[in-house]
């Protein structure tokens, strides 16, 4: 069993983190992963150029790991591995990966899936829009909340 | 109070730092979280509603409004999260 919660204030490589859960995996039947991008458009349709992720010093990494914590005791996993992004995140770019492996697939699905709907409502960030439109900061929307309240 | 004699430090995160700034100096010895909210809501009207609705923390610890800061604590106010 291992758990990842990284914070990672620069450049985030799905391809390197899926790598590196491949291989602590040996042994495991499954690997999900997941990789949250930072969408070029708001939901009012104006052009955004960038997420703005504003952090606490020790809040927002401690967030990340409860949640993975929380993740592994909950789902028959093997792995848990949550990155998150801080700072300005160019539009089109990675903001989060979030995987896990098992012996089985369904656990490993139910575990990303969790692991999102608590990074989308509960992980200490404060995000910002910048773009066409004026700077907006952003909320957890009733469906992330609704999507997180699944799991009880 | 005067913020010119800066000895309390607080520390906004979110849309409060658009609206105050990153952090602010108060002379505020042995006022309660209740009487800075006060404080800092006069001085920046724009913030008085986030504020409101903002978490009060001293060492990363949630503290309630009739806590009492003392000159060297450093108090923090965090806004509603926006998730990751």
């Amino acid at each position: 069993m291992s758990i990842v919660a990284h914070l990672e204030p620069d450049v985030l490589d799905p391809q390197l983190e899926l790598a590196e859960l491949t291989e602590q995996a040996r042994g495991d039947g499954a690997i999900v992963s997941f990789i949250g991008l930072a969408r070029p458009e708001s939901k009012d349709g104006d052009a955004v150029d960038a997420l703005v992720l504003d952090h606490h010093p020790t809040l927002t990494r401690q967030s990340l790991e409860d949640i993975a914590v929380a993740c592994a005791q909950r789902f028959d996993v093997s792995h848990v591995r949550v990155v998150h992004r801080c700072g300005m995140v160019p539009a089109g770019e990675p903001i989060v990966f979030a995987g896990a492996s098992s012996l089985h697939r369904r656990a490993a699905f139910d575990a990303v899936d969790y692991l999102m709907d608590r990074l989308k409502t509960e992980a200490v960030f404060w995000k910002r829009e910048v773009g066409e439109a004026e700077a907006k900061w952003i909320e957890p929307t009733p469906a992330d909340v609704a999507d997180r309240d699944r799991w009880g | 109070m005067q913020d010119e004699e800066a000895r309390l430090k607080v520390v906004f995160y979110g849309r409060l730092t658009d609206l105050i700034g990153r952090e602010v100096g108060l002379d505020a010895a042995d006022c309660s979280v209740a009487e800075i909210r006060r404080h800092l809501a006069a001085n920046h009207p724009a913030a008085a509603e986030a504020l409101a609705r903002s978490r009060a923390l001293i060492g990363s610890a949630v503290v309630e409004d009739d806590r009492r800061v003392g000159a060297e604590e450093e108090l923090e106010f965090l806004p509603p999260v926006s998730g990751g």
